[in-house]
């Protein structure tokens, strides 16, 4: 298991100016490009090794972060001793059930689960994650969007800028929110808080949680578009880390805005695609209702994106999926809390996050890239 | 000798159009092979005179989209055509049902190997890297093979201190390559910044229809953003934000020219001036401002 995690780890900063040149030089000949076929050759291994394994990889994940398993018991059971075994066999066999009703996940159950309203969204996170949180509103040119969320904060006494989409907690949030869809004016107050966070040295944490970017007509004429262009370009050369969690869904281009992260970290249940498997469906094959199939071709799991070298971890979630209340709860904000604190302390080692960050980037795919025959045309 | 090989470099060049062009020809001759109707005005006008006013409509100006190869040879002074990363294509990652073999079929009908032709000429005497995207090609989605090729272009223009300039014409991300079409985006919109960062010029040429993902990276990002009339330049779809709001568009919108009272375009520049239009912009960055050109 944790080979697959090194192997995509691999993939990014290790890969340094001089061997992305070698494979420009290469193709550019018309030569077979070895570190093409190298990275085939480790996607073949990896999906061999995964084929039975990895189906369950909340296993792969606690084999890493065993300190984050042990479940939080705030009323220990005081019964009795025949009621406790009774109870602690019951409890067993739930757990068993629970554990397949995972396993047996489908790709669209998870897309549910992603979307769930008693899922943990961006606020959740900040209030339990972080400290003397300030909220930063409006993008100083005329707009501001409640759909993004972002502001300044300490993450276990350490100054941060903190980001994500907010898609409301009732009826009335979601409305004001556009159900986490962003505008323009959103991109843009993106785009002024990572220039904040570049003056003042500050890292940079995003949540991800959007069905993608607003499809309004105000949001075009304002230049929705380019305004997502920007955060991408600014966030290419960010000098500080930039650090990503998936936490529900991560829809297209609205949902990449914001998730160019040195380190791309994924919830178990959570989905990233290029585009709602509802508008996938409808590009695809004129047909919204096939949402379902969608799903189960796109590749949008976080195993699938783990495989293909798009997340770089995934976080494990409680049976059931995370919750903002309760006891699992409690469980999955330490899982994230941990995950973070130790990626942010490897990415402050680095001496130069942004060369890192753009090499990431730039071999995103490069393992399916072949130089054709002449004879195909 | 010199001569000799510009000649060559022309001759492939009108090759590929000829190629190009061999798509849209039917078996039995007709008289949709002489006469070409217009879909905006639906006037009719022999194809040879489409031909020879640059696929814009004789009648009304409308602008048809154009081949790649042939955006090149409008373009490209005589004999400049070099091709650059022809070959590079992409895998499927999806294993998506069908992906290969419709790609495959594009392929021979088209004489592209891709959405996109990446190349080296000159423009009005001046050097320069420039990507051309083809809307034949799986709408000139943007796939892995794409988004590198754009890479490359850019890398190229870096490396050699040229200008780059992008002819974009896309649906957007490619749906069959899935997430990996999304990481597209970032990889692009980091080069073209690098490209800049580093003293490059970029202009960006929008021709109908640059929408999605291509619009919300690299045709977004130009120093200078041309767009040719009434081409539609967008994030969402129409329909999309039809269905979103529940009433009917206004007119023009989304159209380069509401996109330049928008401030979002420098100039709509008719197909008939591009090439002068783009040879003054690489004549004001000969020197000064800029390190390339």
């Amino acid at each position: 298991m944790d080979d697959i995690r090194t192997v995509n780890r691999n993939n990014e900063p290790a890969a340094d100016n001089g061997s992305q040149e070698d494979i420009n030089v290469k193709a550019e000949n018309g030569a077979v490009m070895d570190s093409a076929v190298k990275d085939g050759a480790v996607k073949a291994e990896i999906t061999v090794k995964t084929e039975g394994t990895l189906k369950t990889e909340g296993m792969a994940e606690t084999a890493v972060l065993p300190a984050a398993a042990p479940p939080v018991t705030d009323n220990p059971p005081v019964a009795g001793n025949g009621d406790k075994t009774a109870q602690e066999a019951q409890e067993a066999q739930e757990a068993e059930e629970a554990e397949e009703a995972k396993k047996a996940l489908t790709p669209a159950q998870r897309v549910a689960l992603a979307r769930s309203i008693s899922r943990p969204g961006t606020m959740q996170f900040i209030k339990a994650l972080f400290t003397d949180f300030f909220e930063q509103k409006g993008d100083r040119l005329g707009g501001e969007d409640p759909a993004i969320l972002g502001g300044v904060a300490l993450f276990h006494g350490q100054p941060v800028t903190v980001l994500g989409h907010r898609k409301g907690k009732s009826l009335d949030e979601n409305v004001h929110c556009r159900f986490g869809m962003p505008t323009a004016e959103g991109y843009r107050k993106v785009q002024r808080l990572l220039r904040a966070a570049e003056k003042f040295r500050r890292p940079v944490i995003t949540f991800i949680d959007t069905p993608g970017a607003y499809p309004g007509l105000e949001a075009e004429a304002r230049g929705q578009g380019e305004a997502i262009a920007r955060c991408l370009a600014l966030m290419s050369t960010l000098k500080t880390p930039l650090l990503t969690v998936v936490i529900g869904e991560g829809g297209s281009g609205g949902a990449l805005a914001l998730a160019m992260g040195n380190r791309v970290l994924m919830l178990e249940n959570a989905v990233y695609s290029i585009l709602s498997p509802e508008g996938f469906a409808s590009i695809l094959w004129k047909d919204k209702s096939r949402a379902g199939e969608a799903c189960d071709v796109m590749k949008l799991t976080a195993a699938d994106l783990l495989k293909l070298g798009v997340v770089d971890e995934i976080l494990p979630e409680p049976e059931g999926g995370a919750r903002s209340a309760g006891p699992g709860a409690k469980e999955i904000f330490r899982t994230v809390d941990r995950a973070l604190q130790r990626h942010l302390a490897e990415l402050q080692k680095q001496s130069d996050p942004a060369r890192a960050r753009y090499q990431k980037f730039r071999g995103m795919g490069s393992g399916f890239l072949q130089v054709a025959s002449k004879e195909n045309l | 000798m010199i001569d000799f090989f510009k000649g060559r470099r022309q001759k492939l060049l009108q090759l590929k159009v000829w190629r190009e062009n061999a798509v849209q020809k039917k078996a039995a001759p007709s008289a949709q092979d002489v006469f070409e109707q217009c879909p905006e005005c639906n006037g009719v006008a022999a194809k040879a005179d489409w031909a020879k006013n640059l696929s814009v409509c004789p009648e009304c100006g409308a602008h048809r989209p154009l081949g790649a190869y042939q955006r090149l040879a409008l373009l490209l002074d005589q004999g400049s055509f070099r091709e650059l990363n022809e070959n590079l294509v992409a895998g499927d990652p999806l294993d998506f049902e069908g992906y290969p073999e419709k790609k495959k079929s594009l392929q021979k009908r088209s004489g592209l190997r891709e959405a996109i032709v990446t190349a080296k000429g000159k423009i009005e005497g001046f050097t320069a890297i420039v990507a051309v995207m083809d809307g034949r090609f799986l709408m000139g989605s943007m796939g892995i093979a794409v988004g590198e090729k754009v890479t490359r272009a850019a890398e190229t223009a870096a490396k050699e201190k040229l200008p780059l300039i992008i002819f974009c014409a896309s649906g957007g991300a490619r749906m069959q390559e899935g997430i990996l079409s999304l990481m597209q985006m970032a990889k692009t919109a980091a080069a073209i910044e690098k490209f800049q960062q580093a003293g490059g010029l970029y202009i960006a040429c929008l021709t109908h229809p640059t929408t999605g993902g291509v619009t919300a990276s690299f045709a977004s990002l130009g120093d200078f953003t041309l767009a040719e009339p009434n081409a539609l330049i967008g994030f969402a779809g129409p329909r999309v934000i039809e269905q979103t709001i529940g009433q009917a568009l206004p007119e023009g919108f989304q159209r380069a020219e509401y996109l330049e009272d928008h401030g979002f375009i420098d100039a709509v520049v008719p197909r008939k001036d591009m090439k002068a239009t783009l040879g003054q912009l690489l004549r004001l960055h000969r020197k000064g401002g800029a390190r390339h050109g």
